[in-house]
This record gives structure tokens, sequence and C-alpha cells, in this order.
């Protein structure tokens, strides 16, 4: 099905922007996720997959085991392969290749898999903590601007796709091969088979990165460093009593008598209140007791939202400032410099604002996976309320960035700084209207609403794609539409939308209509 | 609290977990549900947890018909999986805090309580250590301290026994348990080992293929049995072999 619609997107930009590069970029995306997911997958190997778990209790060695996950991995990566053939053939159908043309064709469908399997593995290897999930979301979030954009501004966008993709075939390394397809065209640039030498690489790589993978697999059981049963912060009391009683050197670990003492001076049970920087101040403050409660919950290691946001701001403005520096020497590189830091920033300030914290963490019981909060008397309401909280708190940052950044690449577009701002203000707003949206997914992602063919999962799955479809087309409309009257609205429309669609999902949340337990995949 | 199930179905694909279970199950009694592998006992407790939804039927407490958004009815019940979710960077003291408020129950009294459970289940020496560097008995005893801290009316534990926790342990557990079954605490647990069924509990229920075959008090299946020393063994060998 997915290679079905791969060679539909492709068909379509290949017949409507008339230029090879778009339909390339597109088959390129494409594989990049796929690289990210795989890698994904390959990261958490040992994990993955309840088979290697089991494998685990049986007297097999852990390089067979490796050997066992591995196969797996590669075995069910071959869909990919179908993926290639199609998106690859379709485009050879649309450039009307000659019989040549198509035999040559041939290698270059295992070449393009095999290097979305050696990246997978490079990524795995050598930057197993990469955000792979937030980058793959983010692509997804990309790629539904563009067919919007797409269908509400049409040439223009397609122009500008066209413009950019052959440097994004060449910054993403998934289209090093796919950009040899020139070689087939009867116009073709020779100079293009250069790019075999990085193709080469990736390729040579291949083996050290299964030998780390391999290395990494071996099963630790984690052991912790020495008792850290030392005076929690703030129980100065104790410390006080202590430092009396003990000498210098051991006075800050507590012994049973202290702890006896921690524990009836109720310290344990006291909330750290208003402790924290402005920013978790302010959102504690806002926060019921209730919704303290479920904060303490669902962000167990304590609420980060200042830091963050002071990262993000500072990787913004340094974005903007070597994109402003560097664009007076090259515009070119500029614009590059700051659509790739604008990615970056977005990335990490969209993870942050939906952040959801542990309350969906799945934990194995009896053969299901079960979120966390499933377990505890949470309701789907008030956890939702205090998630909304989080996000508004940092709305007026979010759309601090989102209005700076249009501002200032909206001229590159055609478009007045005062028009950017405007957009800039919707998108913010659009913004938090995802906000609820999202929490559906995630409360959805822990049951098994959708696992089953029945009834009420088709009733689900139709009613997620009308959502889907009337949020993002009101608030493509709420954005590209110039008649103010009519685009605010249509913004305001989009929020509640989503708003709407978090409300109804939770009246078949109340009324038991699905678990919320999954089965393992 | 009373708890009643009507006509209770939950089917996993062709499977049903449970056909059309009916129950009554009055306050103050310690449960032991017994049955096969998959006959349905843990979807018992989920469906009495609001994690698995029933196909048919409907579960009452207090003849109040329950679903997830009766919130005030689910803060009643605690439940503690075989392994217990818990938050695995922070110290048994900190993740009982935060289940303690979370069931709203970090009132007067707590610290004492906490202080003499932990004490009992061997746990004091680690109070501040982070749960992930405990034992598999230890995350569960860690759980239980919670549970029994929290004490709501309904406990709903899987598997208790084959949790890892020592003879201590579990002697505790069981005095602490039938303590409060006689202040009206109704304890649902499901185990495999008939020996502590037996001698632990006041009612035993026992599921086969879904099916409730029996949920009546010991000293009844006592009198219908041949074997009275091994009235469960008997039971589960009638279900093997069929209704004689």
């Amino acid at each position: 099905m997915f290679s079905v619609f791969l060679a539909i997107m492709v068909f379509n930009l290949s017949q409507s922007s008339l230029h090879l590069d778009a339909a390339l970029l597109a088959i390129n995306l494409w594989l990049f996720t796929t690289a990210l997911f795989y890698a994904t997958n390959l990261v958490k190997l040992p994990t993955h997959s309840w088979d290697v778990v089991a494998l685990r209790f049986l007297p097999v060695s852990d390089a067979t085991t490796a050997s066992w996950a591995l196969d797996k991995s590669f075995r069910q990566a071959l869909f990919s392969l179908l993926d290639v053939m199609v998106g690859l053939g379709t485009l050879g159908a649309c450039e009307h290749l000659s019989l040549s043309g198509w035999i040559a064709l041939a290698p270059l469908v295992p070449l393009t898999f095999g290097m979305t399997l050696a990246l997978a593995a490079f990524g795995a290897a050598r930057f197993p903590q990469a955000p792979y999930g937030v980058v793959t979301g983010n692509i997804f979030v990309l790629a539904v601007v563009a067919y919007i954009a797409i269908r509400a501004a049409g040439p223009s966008a397609l122009r500008f796709i066209d413009h950019i993709a052959p440097t994004c075939n060449l910054l993403l390394p998934t289209g090093w091969p796919l950009l040899l397809f020139d070689l087939l065209l009867p116009d073709g640039k020779w100079a293009t088979a250069l790019l075999l030498i990085p193709i080469g690489m990736v390729f040579w790589s291949f083996r050290d990165s299964i030998a780390i993978i391999r290395a990494r697999f071996a099963y630790l059981e984690p052991i912790l460093a020495e008792a850290p049963d030392l005076v929690p912060e703030g129980e100065t009391e104790v410390e006080a009593a202590s430092a009396e009683v003990y000498p210098p050197m051991v006075q800050r670990r507590i012994g049973v008598t202290a702890i006896e003492e921690s524990i009836l001076s109720g310290q344990f049970l006291v909330r750290q209140e208003c402790n924290f920087p402005w920013l978790e101040c302010r959102l504690w403050i806002w926060l019921s007791e209730r919704e303290k409660t479920l904060a303490e919950f669902a962000f167990p290691g304590g609420l980060a939202l200042t830091k963050m946001w002071k990262i993000i701001l500072w990787q913004f403005f340094l974005t903007l400032g070597l994109s402003f520096v560097i664009g007076m020497a090259s515009p070119f590189l500029g614009h590059w410099i700051f659509g790739i830091g604008l990615f970056i920033v977005f990335s990490q300030a969209m993870a942050q604002v939906l952040g959801t914290g542990v309350a969906f963490g799945a934990l194995l019981n009896g053969g299901v996976q079960i979120p966390i909060y499933a377990a505890y008397p949470i309701s789907y309401l008030e956890l939702s309320r205090m998630l909304i909280k989080y996000s508004i708190i940092q709305m007026p940052l979010m759309m601090l960035l989102t209005t700076a950044s249009f501002t200032y690449a909206m001229p590159f577009f055609g478009l007045s700084r005062p028009e950017g701002m405007i957009l800039g203000l919707k998108a913010g707003v659009l913004f938090f209207g995802a906000r609820f949206p999202m929490l559906v997914f995630s409360f959805s992602a822990g049951s098994n609403d959708t696992s089953r063919m029945r009834l009420m999962s088709l009733v689900l799955l139709a009613f997620f794609a009308v959502s889907a479809g009337l949020f993002f087309g009101v608030g493509a409309i709420g954005v590209m539409n110039q008649t103010e009257w009519v685009s605010w609205p249509c913004c305001g429309l989009c929020v509640f939308i989503g708003y709407a669609v978090f409300r109804i999902y939770g009246r078949f949340y109340h009324t038991n209509c699905f678990d919320l337990m999954r089965e393992p995949r | 609290m009373k708890i009643e199930l009507r006509g209770l179905l939950k089917a996993y694909r062709s499977t049903r977990a449970l056909d059309y279970v009916s129950l009554e199950i009055e306050p103050g009694q310690i449960i032991s549900v017994l049955g096969v592998n998959g006959a349905g006992k843990t979807t018992l407790l989920r469906c009495l947890a609001g994690i698995a939804a029933p196909d048919a039927g409907g579960i009452f407490l207090e003849n109040e018909e329950f679903h997830r958004d009766r919130l005030d009815l689910r803060s009643r019940i605690y439940l503690m999986p075989d392994f217990p979710f818990l938050f695995w960077e922070q110290s048994i003291l900190r993740n009982i805090a935060m289940i303690l408020r979370l069931y709203n129950a970090d009132g007067a009294g707590t610290e004492t309580r906490v202080l003499q459970l932990l004490r009992e289940f061997d746990l004091l020496p680690l109070a501040f250590r982070p749960v992930n560097s405990l034992s598999r008995g230890q995350l569960y005893k860690t759980g239980l301290v919670a549970l029994l801290a929290a004490d709501r009316e309904v406990w709903l534990l899987d598997e208790p026994f084959a949790s890892g926790m020592d003879p201590q342990g579990i002697d505790a557990f069981r005095r602490y348990a039938r303590e409060a079954a006689s202040r009206g605490r109704t304890i649902l647990y499901t185990t495999q080992i008939l020996d502590i069924a037996e001698r632990f509990s006041d009612r035993v229920c026992l599921i086969h293929k879904g099916e409730i075959r029996a949920f009546d008090p010991l000293e009844k299946l006592r009198a219908q049995a041949q074997d009275k020393d091994n009235v469960l063994q008997e039971m589960f060998r009638q279900l093997r072999e069929g209704p004689s």
C-alpha cells in the first residue's frame, strides 16, 4: 500500500512539475525516513522484539542471537526494496526510458536499497542517541506542509520545490544513488557518476557498523554504583542532625536511624513548591493540586522548560546570525543554513511544546503493553488538561519563534516582513491547535482502538482520516488565505476542530470502546 | 465495596477470555482467582481496573456502573500487576509518595504507616535508592508497600506469590491482607499455587475457558470434595478430565 502511495506521489510530482528533481526528492525523503526508521530499530535491537528477549532465556550465545535479530531486521527491510522498485519504476515510465535505460535502471534499485540499509546501520552504530523519531516526525510535518502548499499555491510552490530539490538530493545521502538516475537520461551528465565514490564509502562502512551494533548487543545487567542512599536535598534538619553524629567523611550518607527520622519528618511527602526557574514556576502556580500530582507523575525527573527553551532560542539566534553573515557572501548558502537550522530548532521546539513525559510510556504486563497512566486512577480529561496547560505556558515562546522565523524568511518568498509576521502568528496558533490531536494520538498509541478489524476500528479510522483532513484543510486555508477576515476565523476553526477531535475521542475512551493496552509488535 | 459483574463478555479475536461472567463479590473477603494458563484470570482483573473494556455486560461497584470516566470509583481500586508499574529513576520513597498522591492517600499518619511497612518488608535501608537498582522481589515489595499504604477498598493483585518476594515478605503481605479484609477490604488475587490458595482465601473463584466454574467458600468446596486434603487439586483434575 505504501509503495502504491509513493508511486502516486512520484507520478503526480513528475507530471505536474515536469521536473525530475522534485520527483527524486519525494523518493529521497521517503527513503530517508525509512533509513531513520530502520536505524531506530537497529538501536533498539536487543529489546526490539519479544522473540529476541525470549532468546535471552535460552542457552544461545549473544552472537547467535544478534545474527538472528539482524537477519530478521534486514528481512523485514525487504519491503523497502519494493518501494524503491516502484518509485524508480514510476519515474522511469514518466521519463519514457529507452530499453537500455530500463536495463541500466535494474542495478540502480539494489544500489539505492543497499544505500538505505547501509545508512541506517551507520546511523545506529555511530549515532545511537540521535533523535530519529523526532526527525521522522518533522519530515512528515514538512511533507504535509509541502502538500498543502502545492494544493494551495500551485505552480509557485512547485517552482520552489524544484528550486530546492537538487540541493536536498545532494544533502541527504539517500539521494546520492537516486541522482545516478540522471545517467539513464539522454542528456545525463557523466560527472554525476562521481557520486559513486561517497556511495562506495558508505557501503564500505557497513561491515564496521554491523560489527559495532553486534558488539553493543551483548546483554549487560545494569549495575549501579553503590547505594545512593544519601540525604536528599532540602532535608537540612536530618543533615544537620547527622552532621553532629557522624564524622565529616560519612556525614552525607544516612543510616537506618536517619532514614527513619527522614521518613517520620514527612519530607518525602512534601511536594516541591515553586522552587523552579521562572517558566516552570508560572506553570506550577497555574496547576491545581491534582494537576501538580499529575505533572509529577508525567515528569518524575522534574519539569525542564526554561533550560530547554534557552537552548532552543540560543540555537535559533545562532541560525539567524550565521545565515545573515554567510548570506551576505553567498545568499544561496545563507538560505540553506537558515533552512537546516530552522528544521533542527523547530524539531526541538515541537518536541518540547507537545511533550508528554513518561505518562504514556508502556510497560510489558502479561504479554501486552499497558501505558503507565492506565494502571493508576488517572482520567483522560485531567491528564490532558495538565498537558494542555504545559503546552499553553510555552506557547508565547513558540509564537515568538514562529513569528520571528516567518518575519525573517518570508521576504525570500516575495512576501513583506509584516505579512511574514502575521503568517508566523497564524502558524503559532495552529501549533497550539495541534496539541489536541497529538494528545489523541498519545492515548490511541497505548490502546488497541484500531488494531483489530471490527466496526469500532473502522469507525475510528474513518474519524481520524476525516478529522485529519479537516484539520489540515482548514489550517491550510487559515495560513494561505490573504483575506484576514477569512484566514483568522479559519485558524480559530482549526483549533476548534482539534479540540472537537479530542473531545469526541474522549467519548469513545470513556465508554470503554477499546482496551488501554496493545499487543506488542 | 460490593462488586457485581453482570454478564461480562470479553473476547480476544475468537477466544472468549470471559464468557458472560456474572458474579457478586461482597466486601471483606480474600478471593483467590484460579485457573489454568489463559483461563481469563488476568483479564478479569484488567476489566475490574478499567484497562480491558468488556464487549458486553457491565461491572457495577456499589450498584453504580463502572466506566473509565468514573474516577471516583476507580480511585477506590488498586491494581497491582505482576510487575509493578514504578518510575525507574526515582527512589522507593518518591515512588511511594507519588502513588499515594495519585490516590489522594497522603494524609495524616501516612509517614508512620509507610515507615512501618518499609520496616516490615525490609526496604527501610533502601528507601532512598532508585528502584532500578532493586531485585525483582524488592520491586514487588515496593509496589506492595504503596498498595498497603494507599489502603484502597478493592485490591487486585496479579500473581503476588510468584513475584520473587522472600518468605518474610509473603508472610507480611498475608498478615496485612487478612487484617485489611477484616476491615472490609476486598482482595482478589490470581495464583497458580494451590496450597497458598487453599490456606489463604475465604472464597475460591475458579475460571476455566472464560467461565466461572466455582465461586464458593473453601468450606463448601471441601464439603463437596472427595479428597478433603486436596480440594483444589481435585477440582483442577476434574477440569482436565471433564465432569465424572
